[in-house]
């Protein structure tokens, strides 16, 4: 699990744009949208449902399923493993 | 301030070539939404789509080589040619100006040449240049693309360029395509719905996109028929929220329609055509605006349950339906709609029928958090 | 009713010029792609909004612009919100983030599209993002054309000041293109002016100081 949280924080400052934030910064259990976590809006979210489906082949886009894996980046690391039937190249 | 005019019109949609064909048709409850696949999903998606081969056909009759234009521009050319014949002057002179709304243009272009990625075509002013050519328009046509207001606020921007006396008529066009471009965009939101839209209703799910061209003729010369009908006010604002997402209060759409009404001796509203795209958060949004601004109780309609949203020429199209509905003076019903989907309820016409319509609104809103509004009246 | 000029700022090569000062150069090693250049312009001026990373190349280019443009001109302690227009002319609308959606979709195998990079193919966008970041309100457009073109723009900036719709308007050329980008935005307002030399907006003026970066 440590390695996924890992490689999706890699994953998430790349492709959110995230310049000045280092793998470091991100707090694993802290909200993502929320302005004392990481303060994503709404087309990030979108941006993540799009990392979930080109890294892992996994389509979301049930509204609450979404709230609940999207609430930090340790419930999303759950979801991906929860979902994953078999590994896409990342 | 000057008094404006809209004199002439036309609509080039799936229902009809021509205003009148395209306003009998959505009186007939006919809606242009059909399945359409594409090759992103396996899933089909409703669509309002022109068949090509009449619109050639069409385009053809009226002297023009279809080879040498896009859809688009046939469809733009077909729309000014039709508002140029039933004009009483050609639109042609140094007095008259086009003004070309639309967001993507020719956007189909890119798909096709890998080689020449940027065809000249695909630069906006060139497509009106095009097109403006093509229907002997004196004046360099000016282009507004202002996302999903483009048109709406073209009537905004011609009444503005008319008040300041430099042109006696100003022809807006309003134009966009269905492209695997947009529709893949809006998929990546999942914004677009699977079957035909639902405005303002408990089960909606999202867009359908859909293609249209319309011409409106706006002027100040005196109005000789009792059929004109005054442009009175309007305005555009920016919800300063979100780029995409529509503020939840409703703020700068609001704030444009409450602008537009004080800009007006008679802030009477008969009707509204709402912009109504059958998304969650834009209906919602709408409702909010609509009571802040007091008019929960006006009929409205949102038109993209016949036409789908047909981007930057969705508010002329909705303008120009307004307008006949006051000319018939019989309302049109807001297709799609049955339960109420909206926090605060709006009052969608479910019933086709004669009314005393003589001040109807429209308002538009879109990407960018651009809104706008704008206030039509009878003259008779 | 006179308006006038109060402030200009314009973006150009790898330069910077605030009312027709040189405030940046990029070293040449920065500025060979546009978004390095002016992330190169957001450090330099201190600038700190982790948006900005986010937005494509044109919109990066109107936040700078006007980022250094609007707070200088202190136009919001002078005026409400929706009092501000945002007028706005441009050649290419958002033609390289066109094409970089489009790569995005080409390939049904490969078929990815960001929504980040679509919501960005419009060009009124980047008004949008303006808007929010200096909470303007109040009319906003953006025209297309071949070129910057002031005998289009003054008469409709000044017909917006006339009738009220504003008090003053952020106007002026964004475009970045396959041949390259430029930035000259302008201020132009109803009431007297605090500059300390308004000049009059008229179509004259505006090609002088379009055309003449270093004019102070």
């Amino acid at each position: 699990m440590s390695t996924l949280i890992e490689q999706l924080k890699g994953q998430i400052i790349q492709e959110l744009n995230l310049v000045d934030l280092q793998p470091a910064d991100i707090n694993p259990d802290a909200p993502l949208f929320d302005y004392d976590g990481l303060g994503l809006d709404s087309i990030d979210a979108l941006e993540l449902t799009v990392i979930l489906s080109k890294y892992y082949g996994i389509k979301v886009t049930d509204p609450a399923q979404m709230k609940k894996a999207f609430f930090s980046l340790a419930t999303l690391a759950e979801f991906i493993a929860e979902h994953q039937s078999a590994p896409v190249a990342a | 301030m000057k008094k404006i005019f809209s004199m002439a019109s036309s609509c080039i949609t799936p229902l009809g070539f021509g205003t009148a064909a395209t306003f009998q048709a959505v009186q007939a409850g006919q809606s242009a939404l059909r399945p359409h696949w594409f090759d992103f999903s396996d899933e089909s998606f409703c669509a309002a789509t022109i068949d090509e081969t009449p619109l050639t056909t069409h385009f053809t009759a009226l002297g023009y080589a279809a080879h040498q234009y896009s859809k688009l521009e046939q469809m733009s050319i077909m729309a000014l040619r039709d508002v140029q014949a039933q004009f009483s002057e050609p639109l042609t002179g140094p007095d008259t100006l086009l003004v070309y709304c639309s967001t993507k243009g020719n956007i189909a272009h890119l798909a096709s040449g890998t080689e020449q990625p940027v065809a000249p075509a695909l630069y906006l002013s060139h497509l009106a240049r095009t097109v403006a050519r093509a229907c002997g328009f004196a004046h360099t046509p000016l282009v507004l693309s202002n996302a999903c207001i483009s048109s709406l606020q073209g009537v905004l921007v011609a009444k503005r360029l008319l008040s300041t006396g430099l042109y006696r008529h100003v022809v807006v066009v309003g134009a966009d395509e269905v492209s695997k471009f947009t529709l893949s965009g809006f998929h990546c939101f999942n914004a677009l719905s699977r079957q035909p839209c639902l405005p303002f209703d408990a089960a909606r799910t999202g867009i359908n996109l859909g293609d249209a061209a319309v011409a409106l003729v706006l002027t100040t010369a005196p109005a000789t028929s009792a059929e004109a009908v005054e442009v009175v006010a309007g305005s555009s604002t920016n919800d300063a929220h979100h780029i995409s997402a529509p503020s939840r209060t409703g703020e700068g759409l609001y704030q444009a329609i409450t602008r537009t009404l004080r800009q007006a001796d008679d802030d009477t509203v008969d009707f509204i055509g709402a912009h109504g795209t059958a998304t969650r958060y834009n209906d919602e949004m709408e409702a909010q605006a609509f009571h802040r601004a007091g008019l929960q109780e006006v009929p409205l309609h949102s038109l993209k349950g016949y036409f789908g949203h047909t981007l930057g020429a969705a508010g002329l199209l909705e303008a120009v339906m307004g307008i006949e509905s006051m000319r018939h003076q019989e309302l049109i019903v807001s297709k799609g709609y049955e339960t109420c989907g909206t926090t605060l309820p709006v009052r969608p016409v479910l019933q086709r029928g004669p009314a005393r319509l003589r001040r109807f609104l429209k308002t538009s809103s879109g990407f960018g958090g651009c809104n706008a509004a704008v206030l039509f009246a009878t003259t008779a | 009713m006179e308006t006038s000029i109060t402030a200009t700022c314009a973006i150009r090569g790898r330069q910077i010029f605030l009312n027709g000062t040189l405030l940046f150069e990029a070293p040449e090693d920065t500025a060979a792609d546009l978004s390095d250049f002016l992330i190169a312009g957001y450090r330099h001026f201190g600038v700190s909004y982790p948006k900005f990373f986010k937005m494509d190349v044109l919109s990066k280019l109107a936040f700078l612009t006007a980022e250094l443009l609007l707070p200088k001109a202190g136009l919001q302690d002078r005026l409400r919100p929706a009092d501000i227009g945002v007028v706005l002319t441009n050649r290419s609308s958002s033609l390289l983030t066109d094409v970089v959606h489009q790569q995005s979709i080409a390939e049904p195998a490969s078929h990815f599209p960001s929504p980040a990079v679509f919501v960005y193919t419009l060009p009124n966008i980047a008004i949008g993002e303006i808007s929010i970041r200096h909470q303007l309100t109040g009319e906003n457009s953006l025209f297309v054309t071949e070129s910057f073109e002031p005998a289009m723009l003054v008469p409709y900036v000044s017909q917006l000041l006339a009738e009220k719709s504003c008090q003053a308007c952020l106007c002026g050329w964004l475009e970045a293109g396959l041949t390259g980008h430029e930035a000259f935005f302008y201020l132009v307002e109803n009431h007297a002016s605090p500059a300390p030399t308004p000049r009059p907006h008229r179509v004259p003026d505006v090609e002088l100081l379009y055309s003449q970066p270093h004019y102070s």
